[in-house]
């Protein structure tokens, strides 16, 4: 149990076996599709890829503000979360926290990324262009636009929150 | 705390839902440009498809499906936003791998089995080249595109 009066993050205790097997079955996809992508050449897969290493590094980070406060495996990963943590003693975990939000928030447009391109790509495959309601050329400009707005607007809005 | 940051956080907290929906917004706007083309590719079908068998539906339906899991992502982030840090979605720790992990390994592992290398496959055997990547066919396979086009 993480209880030395720190103030919680999680309102439970992460489970390690439970993020390294979404880390290791994370591992196993992106790898699987590193290869496919390096075999393909299909470049617009890159922030699928990219997605999961996102999602990698999250579950392979998640356990760590409990690991740290049981002064256990410190190793494990995220050395620079650490060195980060000590400066800022009183609260450890915010540093790691902030960058697991950030992850797990980045992972999901990534892999919406490769899926405007996908359609981008089927629609050129059968020379549908005139049936797509959105240009082919602005298809992935405009949703990633989109995501990017979207994702502007929560960093401010999360800023302004934690601003006092 | 003062109630002055009170507030800040308050409209902090009504900023990052309005984001949310901006991406739930977009997201849906994109699912419904596939399947407003999907429903007119099968009403009026391009001569491409008609004379040709293409994986087409297959990788479109892969879309779907992955966009659902995202959608599903997205939706379930706002009720966890919205119930804030005391919430049942935030307290619990299977929400996060049943829609976050579990999701995002089913859009990844999807698109291992249904792969999108396949549509480029067919792509570079009619040497139609997307003209974002910058690549250009051989010219005389660009002038039989030009000729497809033209023909309709």
């Amino acid at each position: 149990m993480a209880s030395n009066g720190d103030f919680k993050l999680y309102r439970y205790d992460p489970s390690v076996p439970l993020a390294a097997v979404a880390s290791v079955l994370f591992a196993l996809l992106t790898s699987l599709h590193l290869f496919q992508m390096y075999r393909s050449r299909v470049w617009f897969l890159i922030p699928l890829v990219l997605g999961g290493i996102c999602q990698l590094t999250h579950f392979l980070s998640f356990p760590q503000p409990h690991i740290i406060s049981n002064n256990r495996i410190v190793e494990v990963i995220g050395f620079a979360a650490r060195a980060y943590n000590a400066s800022q003693t009183p609260d450890w975990a915010l540093g790691p926290y902030i960058i697991q939000s950030v992850l797990l928030l980045v992972a999901p447009a990534l892999f919406a990324g490769s899926i405007y391109m996908i359609l981008g790509r089927i629609i050129l495959m059968t020379d549908g262009e005139k049936h797509s309601i959105v240009k082919r050329k602005w298809l992935t400009k405009l949703f990633v636009l989109g995501d990017i707005l979207a994702f502007t607007v929560q960093a401010g809005g999360s800023f302004f929150e934690n601003q006092q | 705390m003062a109630s002055s940051s009170q507030s800040s956080a308050n409209t902090g907290e009504k900023i990052v839902v309005a984001g949310l929906f901006i991406q739930i917004l977009f997201f849906g706007l994109f699912v419904v440009t596939a399947l407003t083309f999907h429903f007119r590719m099968r009403k009026v079908p391009t001569r491409r498809i008609s004379s040709e068998a293409l994986p087409w539906q297959k990788h479109l339906i892969a879309l779907y499906i992955s966009s659902a899991f995202i959608m599903v992502r997205s939706i379930m982030r706002v009720v966890e936003f919205v119930q804030g840090n005391t919430g049942y979605v935030f307290s619990h720790e299977w929400f996060l791998y049943v829609f976050d992990a579990l999701l995002m390994l089913g859009v990844m592992g999807l698109f291992c089995w249904i792969h999108p290398g396949e549509i480029k496959g067919y792509l570079e055997r009619a040497k139609n080249y997307d003209s974002e990547s910058g690549v250009s066919g051989e010219p005389i396979q660009m002038l039989h595109r030009r000729l497809d086009s033209d023909a309709k």
